[in-house]
């Protein structure tokens, strides 16, 4: 269990003795034990641990798609357990970027397709949406494959391609669930660089990883085990 | 956005949505052929009945025009009280019925005589020859098949009677016509044997002078658009008769027709239904192989029921694609189809099966849009319980 009470005030999320349950053929399967965070504005939080541990579970609940058993979940301000579905959605869009180990980009669509996806929700004008595609795919190093499908891009590219898509709607809170699991070393470390860039420039971020490099980038790394947090130090 | 997703997804198999399309096209040919039919006679007719040109007509009580060789009594002073109706701007008294024929020297056969007074090309289509003259007592057109069953031409010898004394082999009281014209007569069954003379004259030879009886009177209105209002007069001023509109005509024909509607209906909803299960198939296929994007979508900010919407229109497109399909093979079917059914006895030769009409191309596109949506139903279902969490821990694990 840690909290960081001295980000309290500007959190963007807090978390309270936060449970989740799962049910499996009758038994319960407590994939999260109270656990306690706080995550505030600037902060760059690693979460490690084995797997099963309750690391992608806890990421699912700070992104709003799942809901918690039992505890206390604020996110950005509002109680998550009093959230409507669409209210929910609304939040992801607006407040949150998701980063997936399989990047999950839709193949139909090039790069920049992919990208505008978040931004064709949020309504953004033609003009508008087409000069954020362009900046946020320039940000991540690839204004010159806009056009190009997943297909034709490396591992690399395609996450990068993932990182511009959650970044689009400028988030205040970037969840990456093991943005390096499926990259070689070096291309790993070209999207921790990415990361780490994205943390400077004003993005709070909290990412699950395996990697203990990537997680060393982080300003605050945690420790989880059988659904708790271990360990949180700066 | 889901219209631009919605099209790239269905073309990211280019093969499989191939296939689906082809096989909503066909089932959806097979529906819009069973919408012509069903309707087709009765198209077909009205079509016939509107190239005539008469918006009433006038028959026997209880008979279709020309359903019997039924005929009503005092023809002509029933033919003059319509006619003096100010809305009524000519009336064609008609006699048809069975007769015999024969050219001289020649065996009588079995024949069908039309006598139209004034003679115009009503019931009729000259394709040889000249038509009859008004009041015409000398002249007769006749049709290929009566031409080629006597062996007559052009300005050949035609007899006609009323009766056929059999032990003599001869034509009671015949009397004698020269054939003016070759005629295609619009109400003939394939090959039947018609000729065509005055009304006067046709009565004559049917026995039906002394009481003056008609088969038809074909009325033409100086207004199309109160023929039921003057059938309705008719009706009520003259009870000996019945009187259609064009339109009442047909009614009374298409509840004879009522097999043909049970037939295509049958068949219509089994192709609907092969079209909703092959729609239904494709598209939840294809969910079910794209939940993990599906539940990214949802994770990203898409809502819901935008992605149910998504599924709901990918089913509705499958369907307009086909449609080029269904047009296309409903209507070379429908040809086919035709081809056959009309060259079997009793049909009439200008009449089809199988009519493409605004009517037909509306509830086919409705229907087929109708199983589209249905088809969505179920996919869209998948889609709009997806839970977001398991699914992308699912594809993570997989």
């Amino acid at each position: 269990m840690s909290a960081n009470p001295s980000a309290a005030a500007a959190a963007l999320v807090v978390a309270r003795d936060l449970t989740k349950d799962y049910f499996l053929d009758g038994h319960a399967i407590h994939a999260l034990r109270a656990v306690t965070l706080d995550v505030a504005a600037r902060d760059f939080v690693s979460i490690m641990g084995p797997s099963g541990c309750g690391k992608s579970t806890l990421l699912h609940l700070l992104g709003a798609v799942d809901v918690p058993t039992a505890g206390e979940l604020r996110l950005f301000g509002r109680d998550a357990r009093g959230l409507s579905d669409a209210e929910r959605t609304g939040m992801r869009l607006r407040h949150l970027g998701f980063v997936f180990q399989r990047f999950f980009l839709l193949p139909m669509l090039t790069a920049a397709e992919n990208v505008a996806l978040p931004l064709l929700e949020a309504g953004a004008p033609r003009p508008a949406r087409e000069a954020r595609i362009r900046e946020v795919l320039e940000y991540v190093g690839l204004g010159h494959r806009a056009r190009h499908k997943p297909g034709q891009l490396s591992g690399g590219e395609q996450q990068r391609v993932a990182i511009a898509r959650a970044l689009v709607n400028r988030p205040q809170l970037l969840l990456a669930d093991e943005p390096t699991g499926e990259l070689d070393e070096a291309t790993g470390r070209q999207i921790a660089d990415l990361l780490a860039q994205l943390h400077a420039d004003g993005t709070a971020i909290v990412l699950v990883t395996h990697n203990p490099e990537l997680a060393a980038r982080a300003t605050r790394r945690l420790r989880m085990r059988d659904g708790r947090i271990e360990g949180d130090r700066p | 956005m889901i219209g631009f997703l919605a099209i790239r997804g269905l073309f990211r198999h280019p093969a499989r949505t191939s296939l689906g399309v082809l096989g909503v096209g066909v089932a959806g040919a097979l529906l819009l052929d069973m919408q012509m039919l069903s309707r087709g006679l009765q198209a077909s007719l009205h079509r016939i009945l509107d190239s005539i040109g008469y918006e009433v007509r006038v028959t026997p009580r209880g008979t279709l025009p020309f359903e019997t060789d039924a005929t009503f009594p005092d023809g002509h002073r029933i033919a003059a009280g319509i006619a003096a109706d100010r809305r009524v701007d000519h009336v064609a008294p008609i006699v048809g019925g069975s007769v015999y024929a024969a050219r001289p020297g020649g065996a009588p056969i079995a024949a069908f005589v039309y006598g139209m007074d004034p003679p115009t090309e009503a019931l009729w289509r000259v394709v040889a020859g000249s038509d009859l003259v008004p009041r015409d007592s000398v002249h007769a057109v006749v049709s290929p098949a009566l031409a080629g069953a006597l062996r007559v031409q052009v300005g050949d010898t035609l007899y006609a009677a009323g009766e056929y004394a059999t032990p003599l082999g001869m034509l009671r009281s015949p009397r004698a016509y020269a054939v003016c014209g070759i005629a295609e007569f619009h109400f003939d069954l394939r090959g039947q044997r018609s000729f065509a003379i005055g009304t006067r004259e046709a009565q004559r030879v049917r026995g039906e002078s002394g009481r003056d009886g008609l088969s038809l009177l074909a009325v033409a209105l100086h207004d199309p658009a109160v023929a039921g209002d003057v059938s309705a007069w008719i009706r009520a001023t003259f009870p000996e008769v019945q009187a259609y509109s064009v339109a009442e005509a047909l009614d009374a024909v298409q509840s004879q027709l009522a097999y043909f509607n049970l037939f295509s209906f049958v068949l219509g909803t089994v192709s609907m239904v092969v079209c909703m299960l092959l729609v239904g198939t494709i598209v939840a296929l294809s969910v079910g192989e794209r939940l993990g994007e599906l539940a990214i979508l949802r994770a990203i900010g898409l809502r819901r029921r935008r992605l149910v919407g998504l599924v709901f229109l990918e089913s509705l497109l499958l369907v307009l694609l086909s449609l080029p399909v269904a047009f296309g093979a409903g209507q070379a079917t429908a040809l086919w189809l035709d081809g056959i059914l009309t060259r079997a006895p009793s049909i009439p030769v200008d009449m089809s099966f199988f009519v493409f009409t605004r009517r037909a191309a509306v509830r086919t596109l409705l229907l087929l849009a109708v199983s589209g949506a249905v088809a969505g139903f179920y996919p869209a279902l998948l889609v709009g319980r997806l839970r977001i969490a398991p699914t992308l821990h699912r594809e993570v694990m997989g």
